[in-house]
Parts: C-alpha cells; sequence; structure tokens
C-alpha cells in the first residue's frame, strides 16, 4: 500500500526514528521487533540443529545392537539435553520468536508494547542455551531426563551439578517465555489496528494470545518447582524427600501440571500458522472462523486439565486415572472440530500445492497419527503396557514434528518474503518437504514396532535376537535423511538470502494486513496505520480505504485503541534503544548462574539486577520536579 | 496532556474520496485499562500470582500426605509479627489509593508525596516480612514441613521486595527528576500493584499462621 498522507521527507523522518543504531552495539541494544524476532528464531534453530546432532548420534548409537559408539554415561546426558533443548530452547522459543515478528504486523502495529523487555527476553533466553551447552561440553550435561524426577534428580541419587544447570537453565527459558507472553498480550490487547476487533482478529494472532496465557499459568509453575529441585539439592530443603515428609510424587504434579500445557503451548501457535497459510493457498478465507478460536481457547482450558495422564503409572486413585483418561479424550473433540474446518476451507477452496501447502497436508496426516496413539494413551491399561517404552517417543515426535516442527516450516517459508524480500526456492523446498516427510516417518514409525516387542526408552544399547534390530535400524536412517532434509533447507536459504526471487510486498496473494507494506518490512513496519474493516483485510482493501495519520514521525509513537471496540484512544511514546536491557540480561545471567553454587548469588546478584533496572527505567529526557509540578498545576487550572 | 482534547473524528483531507482519520489530537496518557503499563502490570501479577499459587498449592499438598502438620515436636509459627504485618498492610491501602487519586488528577505535589509515605511503609513490610521468616520457628531444611513455610514467605518476600524496590526508586525519581507526564499513570499502576501486594501478604500469612493451628 502506498503512504498517501505522508511526503517523502516524513517517510525519511520516520526511518531515522524507527531505525536500528548501527554497529555491534546498536544491533544489541535493538528496540525493534523483527530485529529481535529474527535473532530469537536463528538462535532457535541453531539450538534445533544442536538437538538435533545429538539425536543423530544417539540414533547411531542404536543402529544396531551391543554397540559402543558412545558411552551410557555420555548417552543420558545426550538424550537429557536432546529432549531439554527441544522443549525449552527450540519449540517455545521459536514460536513466542515468530508471534513476536509477526503480530505488530498481523494487526497494524509499529512495535511490540515494551521493547526493551523484549531485547532483555532475548538475551535471557541466549544465556539459558549457552548454560545448557556449556554444561554439556565440560561433562555437566544434564542426565536425568527432560523431565528430571526426583528422586533420581535428588541430591542422592545425582551428585555433582549437571541437575542444576538443567534446573536452573529452566529459570531463563521460563523468564523469557514470560516477558514475551506480557508482550504479546498487552500488543494484541492494546494496539491493534482501528477496526481490527476480536471477530476480525487473524486466527495466528489469536493463537498466539491463548499461547500467551497459557504460558502465563504454565510457565511459573515449572520455575517454582525447578528453584524447589535446585533448593533441595543446595540447601537441604525437604520437598521432594520422603524421608523427612516430602514427596516425589509432587515434583511430578508440578512438573506435568505446566508440562502438559507446554505441548499445546507448541502445538497452539502451530494451528494459527495453518489457519495463516491456509488462505493464500487456496485462495479464500479459513472456513469457521468463530469455531476455530472456540476450539483454540477449549484446547488451552483442557491443556490444563489432563496432566495426570502422565502419571497413570504412578498408583494415583482409580477415580483420578478415569477423570484424567476422559479429560485426555476429550481434547480430541475441539482439535477435530479444527480439522474439520480446515479441510472445508481446502474442500471449497481452490489450491495451489506451493511448499507451504505441503507443510499444512503433510500436518493432517502426520498429526493424525500422533493424534490417534495420542487417544490410545488416554486409556489407562494401553499406557499402563506401553509407559517408558519407545512408543512414547514415537507419539510425541509424531505429535511435536507433525503438529509443531511441519506447521512452523510451512510459515517460515510462507514469511520469508516478507522479512527478508526474497522467497524461497520452490525446487529447493519441495526437495527438503519431501526428504523431511520421508525422513520423520521413516524414524519415528518403526518406533512403535519396537515398543511393541517391548523396548524400552532410555536404554542406550540392546542385545541381538530381541526383533529389535530391524525397527532400530530403519529409523537410524530415517533420521539420516532427516539431516539430508535440514541441509537442503539450510542450502535454500543461504541461496535465497544471496540471490532469490524478489518477492514484491505481496508473492502469494495473501489476504492479512502484512501483505499490504513493502518486502522485507519497513523499521516502523507501518508509515500510516490502515483501519480495518473486515476479515480479510489485505483482499478488500482499495485506494479508498481509510487510514489514520497524526502520529509523530520524530518520537517513536504508537496509537493505542480501546480493547472491545478498537476505537483510537492515545498517542503512546515507546522508549528507543538502550544497553541497559542487556547489561540487566547479563546481571540476570550472573545471578542465576551463581545460584548453581551458592544462594548467597540471590542477595548480591539482585543489587547488580537493580542496577540494570534502574538504567533501564530511568528517563534521559524530563522536567525537574519543581518546574513540572507548576507547569502542570497551571494546565490544570486551564483544562479545568 | 490534561489540554483541550480534539476527538477522533474523520477529517477532510486532502482526498476527500479516502476517510483520513487524524490522531495528532489524542492525549499522550491514559490510567487503568487506556494505559499499555497498566497490561504489563496485569500480566506481571498473574505471574507473581502463579507463582505464589504454586507455594501455596505445594505447601497444602505437602501438609495433605503428613499425617502431623507441623510434625511433632516443632513450635506453631508466632502470630504477632504476621498480624501486625496484616495491620501494616490494610492501613497502608488508603495512602495508596490517595496515591492513585492524586495521580490522576495531575496532583504532582501530592502524589510525590504519597510515593514517599508508600515506599516508607513498604521498607516497613519488608522489615517485618524478613522478622516473619526468623517468627516461623522452623528452619528449612529441617522437614518438608518447614521448606514449605519458607517456600510460601520467601515466594511473597521476592514479590514484595521487587514492588517495594521499584517504589523507592520511582520516589526517588518523583524527587530528582527528571519527570514526565508518563509518570502520573506510572503512579496509578504502581497502586494497582500495592494491592495485589496487600491481598497476596495477608492471604500467605494468613495460611503459615493459622493451617499448622487447624
Amino acid at each position: 500500500m502506498s503512504a498517501p498522507a505522508l511526503t517523502q521527507r516524513d517517510l525519511l523522518e520516520l526511518k531515522r526514528t524507527w531505525d536500528t543504531p548501527r554497529g555491534f552495539w546498536g544491533w544489541v541494544s535493538s528496540v525493534d521487533h523483527k530485529v529481535v524476532a529474527i535473532r530469537y528464531v536463528v538462535t532457535a534453530f541453531v539450538f534445533f540443529l544442536l538437538a538435533g546432532a545429538l539425536a543423530l548420534l544417539m540414533r547411531i548409537q542404536l543402529a544396531g545392537p551391543e554397540n559402543h559408539f558412545l558411552s551410557p554415561d555420555l548417552y543420558n546426558q545426550f538424550f537429557t539435553t536432546h529432549g531439554t533443548t527441544m522443549m525449552f530452547l527450540f519449540a517455545v522459543p521459536v514460536m513466542e520468536a515468530v508471534g513476536l515478528y509477526m503480530v505488530p504486523l498481523l494487526i497494524g502495529t509499529r512495535n511490540v508494547a515494551f521493547p526493551r523487555l523484549n531485547n532483555f527476553g532475548y538475551w535471557v533466553y541466549l544465556m539459558g542455551g549457552v548454560l545448557m551447552f556449556a554444561g554439556l561440553f565440560s561433562n555437566t550435561g544434564p542426565d536425568t531426563g527432560w523431565f528430571s524426577y526426583v528422586p533420581l534428580a535428588g541430591p542422592e541419587f545425582s551428585p555433582g551439578k549437571r541437575v542444576d544447570v538443567w534446573a536452573q537453565m529452566i529459570t531463563f527459558t521460563e523468564i523469557a517465555a514470560l516477558v514475551s507472553a506480557v508482550e504479546i498480550i498487552a500488543t494484541v490487547f492494546k494496539q491493534r489496528a482501528p477496526g481490527m476487533t476480536f471477530r476480525r482478529l487473524p486466527l495466528f494472532v489469536w493463537a498466539m494470545v491463548i499461547t500467551s496465557f497459557m504460558v502465563i499459568f504454565a510457565m511459573p509453575v515449572v520455575a517454582t518447582a525447578s528453584q524447589m529441585l535446585a533448593m533441595d539439592r543446595l540447601i537441604d530443603t525437604q520437598f521432594f524427600n520422603p524421608a523427612e515428609g516430602g514427596s516425589a510424587i509432587l515434583w511430578q504434579h508440578l512438573f506435568w501440571f505446566f508440562g502438559h500445557p507446554e505441548v499445546y503451548i507448541i502445538f497452539i501457535p502451530a494451528l494459527g500458522m495453518i489457519s495463516a497459510i491456509l488462505p493464500a493457498m487456496v485462495r479464500r478465507p479459513v472456513f469457521g472462523h468463530r469455531a476455530l478460536v472456540i476450539s483454540m481457547i477449549a484446547v488451552g482450558f483442557l491443556s490444563f486439565a489432563l496432566w495426570a495422564h502422565h502419571m497413570f503409572a504412578t498408583g494415583l486413585p482409580e477415580g483420578a486415572n478415569m477423570l484424567f483418561a476422559l479429560t485426555s479424550g476429550a481434547i480430541a473433540v475441539p482439535t477435530g472440530i479444527q480439522i474439520f474446518c480446515w479441510i472445508a476451507t481446502i474442500w471449497s477452496g481452490r489450491p495451489r500445492f506451493q511448499v507451504p501447502f505441503l507443510y499444512v497436508l503433510a500436518f493432517f496426516f502426520l498429526f493424525i497419527i500422533g493424534g490417534m496413539t495420542g487417544l490410545l494413551l488416554a486409556a489407562v491399561p494401553v499406557d499402563l503396557q506401553v509407559t517408558d517404552t519407545y512408543f512414547l517417543p514415537a507419539h510425541i515426535h509424531y505429535v511435536l514434528i507433525g503438529g509443531a516442527v511441519f506447521p512452523l516450516l510451512g510459515a517460515i517459508t510462507f514469511w520469508f518474503p516478507k522479512a527478508t524480500g526474497r522467497l524461497l526456492d520452490e525446487r529447493l523446498g519441495r526437495w527438503s518437504f519431501w526428504l523431511l516427510f520421508i525422513g520423520v516417518n521413516l524414524t519415528f514409525f518403526p518406533m512403535h514396532v519396537s515398543a511393541l516387542l517391548g523396548m524400552p526408552r532410555r536404554v542406550y544399547t540392546y542385545l541381538p535376537g530381541l526383533g529389535w534390530t530391524l525397527p532400530n535400524a530403519l529409523s537410524t536412517l530415517g533420521s539420516m535423511v532427516i539431516a539430508v532434509a535440514l541441509l537442503v533447507l539450510l542450502v535454500n536459504v543461504a541461496r535465497s538470502l544471496a540471490a532469490g526471487q524478489v518477492a514484491g510486498d505481496d508473492p502469494w496473494h495473501a489476504d492479512s494486513l502484512e501483505w499490504t507494506i513493502p518486502s522485507p518490512a519497513p523499521s516502523y513496519n507501518y508509515a500510516v496505520i490502515p483501519v480495518v474493516e473486515g476479515i480479510a483485510p489485505a483482499w478488500e482493501r482499495s485506494e479508498s480505504s481509510p487510514y489514520v495519520t497524526g502520529l509523530s514521525t520524530t518520537v517513536r509513537e504508537v496509537l493505542l485503541t480501546s480493547v472491545e471496540d478498537v476505537e483510537p484512544e492515545s498517542r503512546h511514546e515507546q522508549p528507543g534503544p538502550t544497553i541497559w536491557p542487556f547489561v540487566a540480561a547479563m546481571a540476570t545471567t550472573g545471578l542465576i548462574y551463581g545460584l548453581i553454587f551458592t544462594v548467597w548469588a540471590v542477595p548480591i546478584g539482585a543489587v547488580f539486577v537493580t542496577i540494570g533496572l534502574i538504567g533501564w527505567a530511568w528517563p534521559r529526557r524530563g522536567h525537574s520536579p519543581d518546574e513540572f509540578a507548576e507547569h502542570v498545576a497551571a494546565i490544570t487550572v486551564e483544562g479545568a | 496532556m490534561t489540554g483541550p482534547v480534539r476527538h477522533f473524528t474523520p477529517s477532510p483531507a486532502a482526498e476527500p474520496s479516502r476517510r483520513v482519520y487524524d490522531a495528532s489530537g489524542l492525549p499522550t496518557v491514559g490510567f487503568g485499562p487506556k494505559s499499555i503499563m497498566w497490561w504489563g502490570v496485569l500480566g506481571f501479577m498473574l505471574i507473581e500470582g502463579t507463582t505464589i499459587g504454586t507455594a501455596v498449592g505445594s505447601y497444602l499438598y505437602l501438609s495433605g500426605i503428613e499425617p502431623q502438620w507441623p510434625p511433632p515436636r516443632t513450635a506453631y509459627p508466632g502470630l504477632l509479627v504476621p498480624s501486625l504485618k496484616v495491620l501494616v498492610l490494610l492501613a497502608s491501602v488508603l495512602p495508596s489509593v490517595l496515591a492513585d487519586k492524586a495521580a490522576r488528577r495531575f496532583d504532582f505535589r501530592g502524589m510525590r508525596r504519597l510515593e514517599t509515605i508508600m515506599a516508607v511503609i513498604g521498607l516497613v513490610v519488608v522489615a517485618l516480612q524478613f522478622l516473619e521468616l526468623r517468627n516461623a520457628n522452623i528452619h528449612w531444611d529441617a522437614h518438608a514441613y518447614g521448606s514449605a513455610v519458607w517456600l510460601v514467605l520467601i515466594a511473597y518476600f521476592l514479590l514484595l521486595a521487587t514492588d517495594v524496590a521499584e517504589t523507592v526508586v520511582f520516589a526517588v525519581l518523583l524527587h530528582r527528576g527528571p519527570v514526565q507526564e508518563s509518570h502520573f499513570p506510572d503512579a496509578s499502576d504502581n497502586s494497582v500493584y500495592w494491592f495485589f501486594s496487600v491481598v497476596t501478604g495477608i492471604l500467605t500469612s494468613a495460611l503459615v499462621a493459622l493451617v499448622p493451628r487447624l
């Protein structure tokens, strides 16, 4: 869309006001949501590749019986670091990062609500990941599984610092996730373009809002629990020690009260991504906008009511088992409604079989397999039979790769031109898609078989003659195909960045607002704020569509709108870039790293964190208090 | 700020075929749900609330599986300090409400005076909270009961210390400058957060002092 109300000079001024300062420190202190989110996405994919490399090494170890490629101790560290990284350092952050990038663009605003907090969140997240891999590379990698069950993870059975690295890494990632959640909620509630009511809100934005609320109610639980575990290990608290009145089952309740919503915190943004991709790919709006929103909310609520289905084998009362089996089965209903809405969308549309659409189609196939094995696991007798077998890794990988990674890669392909100005290559995209699809099925389908043949998870090797050799060899072969698929994807990204086809504003002829601005999006996103009049604003906009002018071009102003009617309320000046959020993040890092060794890190670290926060919040401009008091009194009298 | 506010209406701009809305007359500050910071504060209250809820839930879970709570030969937590703390917290509501009102009528000096009072009250509550830890009559490593008591009290202590530190820095800022008009809604939001601290403070103290006596 052109920027009709602004002159060239205005646009230059806007650019000067909103651009990230040049140089390394400018980059470090950036408050542009796009700059921070791209860092987030790239960092999350680096962790994805690192965790993937660990998986590949584990698969090499398991390729044949009685293999000695990895030692049992290293194998334990690898599977723990793999699972923890994928869940805490890749899946949740990458979804939030895509949200932080896309939400302001989708709702027609210039930045996220608290841009300095956004920058702080990234650095905290990064330092959590650094802690995890520094631990692994110094033979202090966590080794008690991604859910660190006590008593194995307690002080008695896991001396040393490995579990402490795990517990404090949780703190980093939870702070970062919570910060992002608050960002997204405040941004969506207050910064939507006029006219973008909740009924017109893009489904991906809905998904991110629901996810953010889930993060707020789930993450503090695991952050508190991991501190309780750390304190049991550091200062002899007795939370999880049954000998002194503690309870090992309490850990499982706390962990899974977080852990089950966690899966949906990863999955719901993926649902939003599918709903964002589909209209452009089938050339019609998504069928059943309201049904999809209600279903996502229902999934969000239900996901907090089924944590104990991870604990069927712990001997909970039978009534509790029945209740949690019911709620676990019930979640299939809203999920089913969504799948039928998407099928109806495709059925009544005119599909274009481009790469993002292929990922959506593969999602249906893979996620339905994962969903069906999930229903089997919701049945208590079946769950008891397959607990701690390879059925679990098979199920979770179908759900999370099919349900989250495929839609994510579809969304990355879809939004890549908006972020970079260039399209990914379609032919290479198809290659990586098909290799990934084949590789995932080849890796994870045989795990169902090895599970039913009795193979437990988390064993570093196995004996020949048990029937496990062939399924394991196939899984290993599949994991290599996945590695090749990802390599092709990387080559595609590198080639496109260097010399990809220039995308233009709207290469997919898509429906949502971000396609009305240039690609890559300018630092200020929207030169003038659009007024939204329908559910598919990009398809509905014309030269005569309304817009808002009057925001400053020389200070970072965003338009705040009312929550329900989305009427303009005020102009809000945002803070500019500063190094202080980075300083505060490093002070937080010092505090948490220190807490691995001593609780005195808390009071000492708090001093430095406070200094960081004061530097961050202390205004650079303003009036002296006495002058200001006189000035305000004068205006108040005049205004009265 | 308090000057004449032009309503947000379509303006007859250069292109008559397009509806162009002029935002330049909109105010630059708003209170309550109109302030972006209020939503941030709300988010952090939900986070802190869930954290305290986790601590309280863990306390109740552990108390439910133990035949005796507190364990035998353990003294009950003292009642004097938490009672005093609850009284101070209840009394602090008045200056907090007044600070909010002063901010909303753009009374800078009134707001500054009340924020200073709130900072002092906050420091008193921090001191009482510190005494309450000593007053719990059990060490954190003695038994899961002690761990649970300390968990609830420390979870609240961290929330309180953060809130009070922010209020102290804010009060200093209002005295030293530079000050801006956005500090009025900040003061209002600070009061909202303090109400949350009052409620959670009373609930956590009641839990720790009374549940063992039930």
